[in-house]
C-alpha cells in the first residue's frame, strides 16, 4: 500500500513537473514559469496532504476550485501573474470555509470592481465578518430572520462612511492635516469637548445621583425638562442661548464688562452651546446607572458604618461607573459633533464642524472631503482606543476604585 | 436589648400602626407575618434606614431614633444578602471595619476570627462575590454583619433562598452566633417551622401591627387572634359563642355543636380554633372531652401525615393523623366515624375580621 502511495505521488508531482518544462515553456517566459510550477507544486502538495484520507469528493471539489481560479484569472481577467498568488491563497485557505468567504470577496473584488477593490474588500469583509459572527451565534432561527430584516439599516449606516474613508489619496490627507486652520479646528474641537464633558461631569453626576434618589413632586415633568435640548432643534438652542448670553444681553455684559470676555465667537461660547446640547446625555446615563443600583447595597453600606458621602463613592460610584463613563462618551462625541447651535451663538473659533461646513460652502466638496475623511479617522479612532481601554482589567479596576 | 415605643411611620397606603416592643439582650427574635405585614419596613426602621414619623427606638439603653443607621451600630443582613458586586469576598468582609478606620492589621484579625466561627475560611480566595451559591453568599453576607461587632443583629428572611437541607445548618449557625456572641437578633420571617426552629419568642405580626408576642409554645398552641391561627396553619376555625362557663372551661355554640374550650377569660372571644394534629378521628369510640361522630368527606395524602375532612353536622373538621395511625384505621371516604380533641386544644380567639368558618 505505502509502495503504491508513494509511487503515486512520485508520478503526480513528475507529471506536473514535466507539463510545466515541457509544454508551458513555450507559452510564457520562464520566471512565469518557474513562479507557476512553484504554485501548481504547492496546491498538489496541500491537496495531497489533505486528501489523504477523503478521497473522491473533496478532491474534486479541490480540482473544481483550480479550474475556476484558472477561468476567471486567465481566461476571463487574463492576469497570469495574479493566478499563481491566489492559487497559493486558495490552496492554503481550502480547509477553513470562513477564510475561504474572504477570499471569494478578495477575488470579485478584484475583478469587478477593480478601481475600488481596496474600499469593497474592507467593506464587504467587514459584513461577512458580522455576518459570520451573527450565524456562528447558537439561538433560534427567528432572532436570525429579525436581524436579517435590520440588516439593511445597519448597511445604510456602515455603508456611507466606510466609503467616504477611501475617497482621498493619502497625499491629499497628508495634505491636509498639515493646514494650520485644520489644526487650530481640531484642536478647538477635541479641547472644548473635553472640557465640556468635565463640565457635564462636575454638575451632572450630582445631580443624576440627587434625581435617581429622591422622589418629589412633579420629578417626572423636570426629567421631561432636562431632555429638551435633545428634542429641540439645535439652531433654536443656538438662539435661545445667543438671547440669553448674547453681547447685548446682561449676562453677556456682565462677562465683557469684569471679565473682558465675550461669550458669543469665543471658547466660552462654544463650550457654553456644548454643554446645553450634551449634557443631558451624561445625566441620563448617569441616573440610569444609579436607578439600576439596588438601594439596599447602600442601606447595608450605612448600616455597617459607612457615611452617606463614603457610600456614596465607595458603593454608589463604583457600581455606576460603566454608566457614566458611557454617558462620558457620549457626551464628548455628541460635543464633537455639535453644529446647529454653533452656528448661531459662536461660529468662531471653527470647531471641526463649523469648519468642515465653512470649507464645503467656500470651496465645494472636493475640498471638504479630506477633512471629513481625517476628522472621522481621529474620531473612530479614539472610540475604538476608548472601547479598548474599557475591556482592559487594570481600567475595571481604577473605574471601580478598588 | 432594643426598645421600640410607639413607633409609628407612613409610607404611601401603608404603615406601622405602633409598634411597641422589648427584645432583651441575647434574645432571638422572630417577626413572623404574612408578606406585605411590614416586618422587613420594621427591621429597616430600627437600622434607622427609616425614621419613624412617631415614636421612639433604644438600642441598649441609648435614644438611636435619630441617629443614622452608620452610628447605630446594627448588623443587617438581607434576603437577597446585599454583597457588594464589585468587590471580592474578602473586600465585603472587611467593608464596614475599612469604614470605621481600623487600621490593616486590626482589618486582618477580625476578618480571620469571625471567617473562622462561620467556617468559611476557603472563600476568602475566592475574588468574585457572583460566584459564590446561595449559602456561601449568605454566610459571607453574615460575617461583613457580624466582622464590626454589632450590638443588634437584624436578619430580614436570610434563609429565604436556601434549599432543605442548607437551611437546616443555617439554622444551627444562626443559634450559635446567637449564644456564642450573646448577640440581640430580631429575624424577620413568613415561614412558621423557621419561627419556630430559632425563636426564643415570636412577635406575629399583621398589617402593620404586632398581633401576638410570645413564646413560640404559646403563639402555636394558644393563637389569640383567627389571623395568628390561620397564618400558624390551625386550618379549624369556628365563628362561636359563649354559652356558659362549666368548671373552669368554656362552652362556646359553634354551629348545632357545643364544644367545651380552655377559657382565656379576658377579652369576650368571638370563635374558637383547633389544631388539626390535635383532632382525632377513629372508628372506635372515644373520650377526650369533646366528641363527637361524623361522616369523612375527603382523604389527601400530604406525605408527613394524612389530612383529613370529616363533617360532624354542619361543622366541618380538618385532623391531621399521623401515617401510621391512619394506614392502621382503614378510613375511607363516606364512612361513619368518631371525631374527638380534648378541651386543652381547643382554643378560644378575639374575632379580629379575619375569615371564619360560620356554621349555619
Amino acid at each position: 500500500m505505502l509502495g503504491r502511495d508513494k509511487l503515486g505521488y512520485a508520478f503526480a508531482f513528475g507529471s506536473v513537473t514535466a507539463i510545466h518544462l515541457l509544454l508551458l515553456s513555450r507559452l510564457m517566459d520562464w520566471g512565469t514559469n518557474l513562479v507557476n510550477l512553484c504554485a501548481d507544486l504547492f496546491f498538489l502538495c496541500h491537496g495531497l496532504i489533505w486528501s489523504r484520507r477523503s478521497k473522491g469528493f473533496k478532491w474534486s471539489i479541490y480540482l473544481a476550485g483550480y479550474l475556476i481560479l484558472f477561468l476567471l484569472l486567465v481566461v476571463y481577467a487574463g492576469r497570469s501573474l495574479l493566478f499563481p498568488l491566489l492559487l497559493i491563497l486558495y490552496a492554503a485557505v481550502y480547509r477553513s470555509p470562513k477564510l475561504m468567504g474572504y477570499l471569494v470577496i478578495f477575488i470579485l473584488s478584484i475583478l469587478l470592481l477593480t478601481p475600488y477593490w481596496v474600499q469593497s474588500l474592507i467593506t464587504f469583509s467587514l459584513f461577512y465578518s458580522v455576518l459570520l459572527a451573527v450565524g456562528g451565534a447558537r439561538g433560534e432561527r427567528f432572532h436570525l430572520v429579525m436581524f436579517a430584516l435590520g440588516f439593511p439599516l445597519l448597511c445604510f449606516i456602515l455603508f456611507p462612511l466606510l466609503y467616504l474613508l477611501f475617497q482621498s489619496a493619502p497625499q491629499t490627507l497628508a495634505a491636509t492635516l498639515k493646514r494650520g486652520d485644520f489644526r487650530s479646528a481640531l484642536l478647538t474641537s477635541l479641547l472644548t469637548a473635553t472640557i465640556t464633558t468635565l463640565i457635564s461631569l462636575f454638575f451632572g453626576v450630582p445631580l443624576a445621583y440627587a434625581m435617581a434618589r429622591m422622589e418629589f413632586k412633579g420629578k417626572r415633568a423636570l426629567e421631561s425638562l432636562l431632555s429638551i435640548p435633545i428634542l429641540t432643534p439645535h439652531t433654536i438652542v443656538g438662539i435661545a442661548l445667543l438671547v440669553m448670553l448674547g453681547p447685548k444681553t446682561p449676562i453677556g455684559e456682565f462677562f465683557r464688562r469684569t471679565l473682558g470676555v465675550s461669550i458669543a465667537g469665543s471658547h466660552l461660547g462654544v463650550v457654553a452651546a456644548q454643554v446645553y446640547v450634551s449634557s443631558p446625555f451624561l445625566f441620563f446615563s448617569a441616573m440610569n446607572g444609579f436607578q439600576s443600583i439596588d438601594p439596599k447595597l447602600e442601606r447595608i453600606s450605612r448600616s455597617l458604618g459607612a457615611s452617606p458621602l463614603r457610600t456614596f463613592f465607595k458603593v454608589s460610584l463604583p457600581l455606576a461607573a460603566p454608566s457614566i463613563f458611557e454617558g462620558c462618551v457620549m457626551t464628548w462625541s455628541r460635543a464633537l459633533s455639535e453644529m446647529g447651535s454653533l452656528m448661531v451663538l459662536a461660529y468662531h473659533p471653527f470647531t471641526i464642524s463649523t469648519f468642515t461646513y465653512d470649507v464645503f460652502t467656500q470651496y465645494g466638496l472636493s475640498e471638504a472631503q479630506p477633512v471629513a475623511i481625517l476628522f472621522l479617522i481621529i474620531c473612530l479612532w479614539i472610540f475604538i482606543l476608548l472601547r479598548w481601554i474599557r475591556e482592559q482589567p487594570a481600567a475595571k479596576a481604577f473605574i471601580f476604585s478598588r | 436589648m432594643i426598645e421600640l415605643k410607639g413607633v409609628r411611620r407612613r409610607w404611601g397606603g401603608f404603615s406601622l400602626k405602633g409598634i411597641t416592643l422589648r427584645v432583651e439582650r441575647g434574645e432571638y427574635f422572630v417577626l413572623l407575618g404574612p408578606c406585605g405585614a411590614g416586618k422587613t419596613l420594621l427591621l429597616e426602621t430600627i437600622a434607622g434606614f427609616w425614621r419613624p414619623d412617631e415614636g421612639e427606638i433604644w438600642i441598649n439603653g441609648r435614644d438611636v431614633t435619630h441617629i443614622p443607621p452608620e452610628r447605630r451600630n446594627v448588623g443587617f443582613v438581607y434576603q437577597e444578602y446585599g454583597l457588594f458586586p464589585h468587590l471580592s469576598v474578602k473586600e465585603n468582609i472587611s467593608y464596614g471595619l475599612r469604614a470605621r478606620g481600623y487600621s490593616r492589621k486590626e482589618r486582618e484579625r477580625r476578618v480571620r476570627e469571625v471567617v473562622e466561627m462561620l467556617g468559611i475560611e476557603e472563600l476568602l480566595d475566592r475574588g468574585e462575590v457572583g460566584s459564590l451559591s446561595g449559602g456561601e453568599k449568605q454566610k459571607v453576607a453574615l460575617a461583613r454583619a457580624l466582622a464590626v461587632k454589632p450590638d443588634v443583629l437584624l436578619l430580614d428572611e436570610p434563609l429565604h433562598s436556601l434549599d432543605y437541607s442548607s437551611r437546616e445548618r443555617a439554622y444551627a449557625m444562626l443559634k450559635e452566633v446567637n449564644r456564642g456572641l450573646n448577640l440581640t437578633v430580631i429575624h424577620v420571617t413568613h415561614d412558621y417551622s423557621e419561627a419556630r426552629a430559632l425563636a426564643g419568642r415570636i412577635g406575629v405580626m399583621n398589617n402593620g401591627q404586632l398581633v401576638q408576642v410570645d413564646r413560640p409554645e404559646e403563639v402555636f398552641d394558644r393563637p389569640k387572634t383567627a389571623f395568628a391561627a390561620r397564618f400558624l396553619g390551625v386550618e379549624n376555625l369556628f365563628k362561636g359563642k359563649i354559652k356558659r362557663n362549666e368548671g373552669g372551661l368554656l362552652v362556646m355554640k359553634v354551629g348545632g355543636l357545643e364544644v367545651k374550650a380552655l377559657g382565656g377569660g379576658e377579652v369576650d372571644p368571638g370563635g374558637i380554633c383547633i389544631r388539626p394534629e390535635e383532632v382525632r378521628v377513629s372508628r372506635e369510640p372515644l373520650s377526650l372531652g369533646n366528641d363527637f361522630e361524623g361522616v369523612v368527606r375527603e382523604i389527601s395524602d400530604r406525605g408527613a401525615f394524612i389530612r383529613v375532612s370529616v363533617d360532624v353536622g354542619d361543622v366541618r373538621f380538618i385532623s391531621h393523623l399521623p401515617r401510621r395511625d391512619f394506614l392502621r384505621s382503614h378510613l375511607s371516604v363516606g364512612e361513619r366515624v368518631y371525631l374527638g380533641f380534648s378541651p386543652e386544644s381547643a382554643c378560644v380567639l378575639i374575632d379580629d375580621e379575619e375569615e371564619m368558618d360560620e356554621p349555619a
